[in-house]
């Protein structure tokens, strides 16, 4: 980009967003459906993470996660998710340790994207760092699109059912591949002894 | 002091940061920024984010033995401008500042590549723009 | 980590303004203080500050002038409240009498140890004299080693204890800072008096009934020489009583009994439980304020090993980082000092050391990039006597005149700082978080340090001094003697913090006085205690990531097929991470002269990533994915011969053996398994005696002592966590096996057997059976200790 388009583009960045900051202060009805476009701090400080709301009224619907069609989002996640060294406490693909895991659809502080995005943006006292401080808003949205895709697993139950037999599958192990949709490549529960399938598919990109 | 370093740096540091930058930015110094007052900016504006704290990087590339940070412009004028996910601080740092952040990376971890001057930085701002728009404003 | 230093920014119009526009007012602007208008142009995440009256939240990007203001992360509700959180006392707000508590302290000295009469409040039905406290409780009350459960204040004491308006979480140190103690010990100035040296370690060691240090003794063997529960009639076992602690998480700690009082500690919040111990009964509880942020910086589950006892106190470490001084019979608490920062990643986990007057404590955090310390703290006071470091120049180290490196490769000045990239030891790790033995002969403490930091060794060339190291330190100044480092340029996160037996041994007929540390990274070593020179080191479990120990020089000599080259997949390396053997702690014999060993046997596949360094967050940089090693089982319960180098007997179990051990004159070992087995063998053959079904897996530390009724009894912690079991209570997913810094691998069956669980479980042969048994049993009691 010449220096030219760029500073006019900064000129236009700003104005974007003086534009929904006040668009978003006069609207009682929100619409997120702008895409590419994140929602206000303002929304997101809206966000109930109690599911009891008094009088049991009508609650706001909820807000989507603004790069949520974007393909390129789970990749460059997946990458922050590293880089940011999330990998450190919640392991690679999501599969828990220091941090819960992300792997399987249970997210404490709420699964809803706005949740996520909230409990990575805010942190919580349990031990989850404050990143708003640091991120900004599109680097977090990135890692919410890219934690919905590690958390697919294969659930053919509302609840869990642990036991010898009850356990099938697992994943093909980080070591041999990096990807966003790790719950596509699965191979049978090998039950604490060496994995089955040693994989390369070509993905293993770090 | 600054939000950021409640979190993430030592009271002491940012005390004593606190009045280098201080002095630093009063002082239209010909002197070289001191490393204190580089690691301030360094930590505050966040760099240390991606570019890890002791240079090994992370999201953004690690500066450690990077025979890159060799070329001044080009330290520079990345600070300014920005690159990608990298956002420009032409906006949010003065010349003092992006001077002594420049310095701190191009002298860490291995680098010895001598310092960057407020006035080189005020020259490549001039040099990216006629319209002034990578101008410093008021320090925010 | 591919550098995007020479990608294209991709971006699409719309996104990349709205990138640009991000941009502006993220990742901070700027250092300065916040001056300028408020600039609420950019839609900034939380600034423009709405919400709840008491969240103060802090946002990026000073760009408006916002007051900066903390994140509650300890709670906002650190009201003040009473420091004392003793129960099973009547707390009687009394008179207060200083000056009569001073003189009487001086007359009183001799009623030191009487048992005063409870003072309740007026008006209490349990007050029977209808009076108020009278002088002369409250001078005992002065007296800090007698039992005063009416609350005086502490006239005397030499540091008042933190007032209930102090929130937690500011950095207030109660002893000196590092750069104090620096500059003390370059002055010589007098250091603080400390309590009276030695300790009440050593006599209670010897009395059989006591169990007064998590090792039982200064030389770390974990034997017992009790021998009514013997080979005859451990078959007769039966529970005596339980008592939960109330928090389910990994039970890592020993539970100690001295005078028939037992004391345990809980996991994070670190709640400290008095027991009588024949009894059970309660007698007091006391729970510290740690902070809830410290379970996100805790590698490997929130746990504590144990507490220490000395001169009537006990002493703990709580997850974030404080060491606590309570009053044993009380449970009130004398002092607290902070120790470490867990936003730079320490947390404390280990079973405080108690001797010469002081109590030593190391950090944890190898993997969050902390910088290793051992302190030792002023048992009296609380203050920070001496803190050695485990990387850094000598002077931090605490490497001096009188250092003897026992190898050519430990020679040299300040190689804390040389043998690692610029500026990379003050991350480097070397957390101290295991085992101290202390030698009072010499008046010397050995402990290990851990691995270097990050995983990823590709990162740090160099030895990466003095990390995976040896350390014999001079007990009352810090002062390293010798230093040996086990793993240099460790690869594999190799800690080397187990434990160090310090037993004379008879070997090539010589008695020599040895220093047995096992090995994490799969071999047995044998050391000469005074200089720290190897007599031997022998593999004791499946090792392919080392080839020998060079005894000439010191070194492992490594296998260079299995170098963890950046993203290269590494397979089979056996020992894996955790080691042949992790902390769990090991027994000796002096009647069978063998090793009583828990430990697993697991292999890994490896593979290290670039990580940066943020503080507070991981710094690891490696994909790892364990599992069972060669014969398909993961732990193992052995005898192992030290001076021989053999095993001599060994018990294979299915999950890895991560309880500690204990054999007794009585010619009898206990262990505990992670699928819930508690076990008695015989210690010379390795028989099965006896065993118990628990409510949760064991990763507990069993201890024996003598009740006040006479009998003999053994108490253990169940509960499975720490980084072998946390799967089985945490919210981790057995199907994706890089979990738990790739244990998930090795234990995603674990679920199917145990869940969490938190039962301080007693056991003892009842009565009526232990009169027959003791006459059966033959045996000489050797005086080992």
């Amino acid at each position: 980009m010449s220096h030219n388009l760029l500073s006019k583009a900064l000129v236009g960045g700003v104005a974007i967003g003086a534009v929904v900051l006040l668009g978003a202060a006069a609207d009682v009805t929100p619409d997120d459906s702008e895409k590419g476009v994140p929602p206000t701090p303002s929304r997101l400080l809206d966000v109930p993470e109690s599911h009891i709301i008094p009088g049991n009224i009508k609650v706001q619907p909820k807000i989507e996660n603004p790069v949520a069609d974007d393909s390129d989002a789970v990749n460059r996640g997946m990458k922050y998710f590293a880089n940011f060294n999330c990998a450190g406490c919640h392991a690679a693909n999501g599969a828990g340790g220091m941090g819960p895991a992300l792997s399987d659809h249970t997210f404490k502080f709420g699964s809803d994207p706005a949740n996520i995005y909230l409990t990575i943006s805010h942190g919580r006292p349990t031990g989850m760092p404050a990143w708003g401080t640091l991120l900004p808003s599109n680097v977090i949205w990135d890692l919410v699109a890219y934690i919905k895709s590690i958390s697919n697993a294969p659930s053919p139950q509302w609840g869990k059912t642990t036991s010898l037999d009850a356990f099938k599958i697992e994943q093909v192990p980080a070591e041999f591949q990096s990807t966003p949709t790790p719950w596509q490549y699965t191979e049978p529960f090998s039950y604490g002894q060496k994995p089955t399938a040693e994989v390369n598919s070509g993905m293993n990109t770090k | 002091m600054h939000i950021r370093t409640i979190f993430f740096t030592e009271p002491r540091l940012t005390l004593a940061a606190a009045s280098v930058i201080a002095f630093s930015v009063a002082a239209v110094a010909a002197a070289p920024p001191s490393p204190q007052a580089g690691k301030a900016v360094f930590m505050d504006s966040g760099c240390f984010a991606c570019h890890g704290e002791f240079g090994y990087g992370g999201a953004g590339p690690r500066f450690r033995n990077d025979k890159l940070l060799a070329a001044k412009d080009y330290v520079v004028g990345q600070i300014l401008i920005g690159r990608g996910i990298m956002p420009s601080f032409a906006h949010k740092l003065s010349d003092d500042q992006i001077a002594a952040v420049a310095t701190y990376v191009r002298n860490s971890w291995g680098n010895d590549f001598g310092p960057v001057s407020a006035s080189d930085v005020a020259k490549a701002r001039k040099s990216f723009t006629s319209s002034g728009s990578v101008n410093s404003t008021t320090k925010q | 980590m591919t550098s995007p230093h020479r990608s294209h920014a991709v971006s699409r119009p719309l996104a990349g303004l709205a990138i640009i526009a991000a941009g502006l007012f993220c990742l901070a602007s700027g250092a300065e203080p916040a001056a300028a208008a408020d600039d609420s142009s950019a839609p900034e995440m939380g600034h423009q500050v709405k919400g709840p009256q008491n969240v103060e939240t802090v946002m990026p990007g000073a760009a408006g002038g916002k007051p900066e203001t903390k994140i509650p992360t300890k709670g906002t509700d650190q009201k003040a409240e009473p420091e004392d959180q003793s129960t099973g006392k009547d707390q009687s707000d009394g008179n207060t009498q200083p000056t009569a508590a001073d003189e009487a302290q001086t007359q009183n000295k001799s009623e030191a140890h009487a048992q005063p009469e409870p003072v309740y409040p007026e008006g209490s039905p349990l007050n029977k004299s209808g009076s108020q406290a009278q002088s002369g409780p409250a001078a005992n009350e002065a007296e800090k080693s007698a039992a005063a459960p009416a609350e005086q204040p502490k006239a005397v004491e030499a540091k008042p204890a933190p007032t209930e308006a102090e929130p937690e979480g500011t950095t207030t140190t109660y002893g000196a800072t590092p750069e104090e103690i620096e500059k003390r010990m370059s002055e010589e100035t007098e250091k603080p008096a400390t309590a009276a040296k030695g300790s009440d370690i050593e006599a209670l060691s010897n009395d059989p009934a006591q169990w007064p240090t998590a090792a039982k003794n200064y030389a770390s063997t974990r034997y017992s020489k009790l021998d009514q529960i013997n080979v005859n009639n451990v078959g007769k076992l039966q529970a005596a009583w339980m008592f939960s602690l109330g928090t389910i998480a990994g039970q890592e700690a020993a539970p100690l009994v001295v005078d028939n009082v037992m004391y345990v500690i809980g996991p994070y919040p670190n709640e400290v439980f008095a027991l009588d111990a024949t009894t059970g009964d309660l007698k007091w509880s006391y729970k510290p304020k740690p902070n809830p942020s410290a379970i996100g910086v805790a590698c490997c589950d929130v746990v504590t090993r144990g507490l220490a006892y000395d001169h009537g106190k006990i002493f703990i470490t709580t997850l974030d980082d404080f060491a606590v001084a309570l009053d044993a019979k009380s449970g009130k608490e004398l002092w607290h000092t902070k120790l470490g920062d867990i936003n730079l990643g320490e947390t404390t986990t280990m079973a405080p050391l108690a001797a010469d007057g002081k109590i030593f404590i190391g950090n944890s955090g190898g993997e969050m990039g902390v910088r290793g310390w051992m302190t030792a703290l002023d048992q009296e006071t609380g203050e920070i006597v001496w803190r050695g470091y485990s990387t850094g120049p000598d002077s931090e180290v605490l490497i001096g005149d009188d250092f003897k490196a026992p190898y050519e490769s430990m020679k040299g000045k300040d190689l804390g700082v040389k043998t690692w990239p610029p500026d990379h030891w003050k991350i480097g790790g070397g957390a101290p978080w295991g085992w101290v033995s202390y030698d009072p002969e010499t008046n010397m403490i050995f402990y290990g340090s851990g691995n270097p930091g990050p995983w990823n060794s590709n990162q740090r060339p160099g030895d990466n001094k003095w990390t995976t190291t040896i350390f014999a330190r001079d007990a009352d100044t810090g002062s390293v003697k010798w230093a040996y480092q086990v793993n240099p340029h460790d690869l594999w996160d190799y800690d080397e913090i187990n434990e160090n037996l310090l037993l004379d041994l008879d070997i090539d007929g010589h008695t020599r006085k040895t220093l047995i540390h096992v090995g994490r990274n799969g071999h047995m070593y044998v050391m000469d205690r005074k200089t720290g020179e190897l007599i031997s080191a022998e593999p004791y479990d499946t090792v392919t990531s080392i080839k020998k120990i060079d005894l000439k020089t010191g070194r492992p000599v490594l296998n260079p097929d299995m170098k963890p080259d950046l993203n290269k997949v590494v397979r089979n390396v056996c020992p894996a991470s955790p080691g042949a053997k992790d902390w769990q702690p090991s027994a000796y014999s002096p009647r069978t002269k063998l090793m009583y060993v828990p430990h697993q046997h697991l292999c890994m596949n490896y593979k290290t990533t670039e990580v940066g360094y943020i503080a507070g967050t991981p710094f690891v940089g490696a994909v790892v994915d364990m599992y069972a090693g060669p014969g398909g089982y993961r732990g193992e319960y052995m005898a192992w011969d030290p001076v021989q180098k053999k095993k001599v007997w060994a018990i294979k179990e299915k999950f890895p053996v991560w309880s500690g051990t204990v054999v007794t004159a009585g010619d009898v070992a206990f262990y505990g398994t992670m699928d819930r087995w508690l076990k008695a063998v015989n210690a010379k053959t390795g028989d099965l005696l006896w065993k118990f079904r628990a409510g949760s897996g064991f990763i507990g530390q069993p201890v024996t002592y003598k009740g006040s009724d006479g009998r003999q009894y053994v108490a253990i912690l169940d509960g499975v966590g720490g980084w072998s079991g946390a799967i089985a209570h945490a919210d981790i997913d057995p199907r994706a096996r890089n979990g738990a810094l790739g244990f998930t691998g090795a234990m995603q069956d674990l679920p199917a057997y145990t869940k969490g669980g938190a039962e301080l479980l007693v056991f003892a042969i009842p009565k009526e059976a232990n009169a027959q048994a003791s006459a059966d049993h033959n045996h000489q009691a050797n005086a080992a200790q």
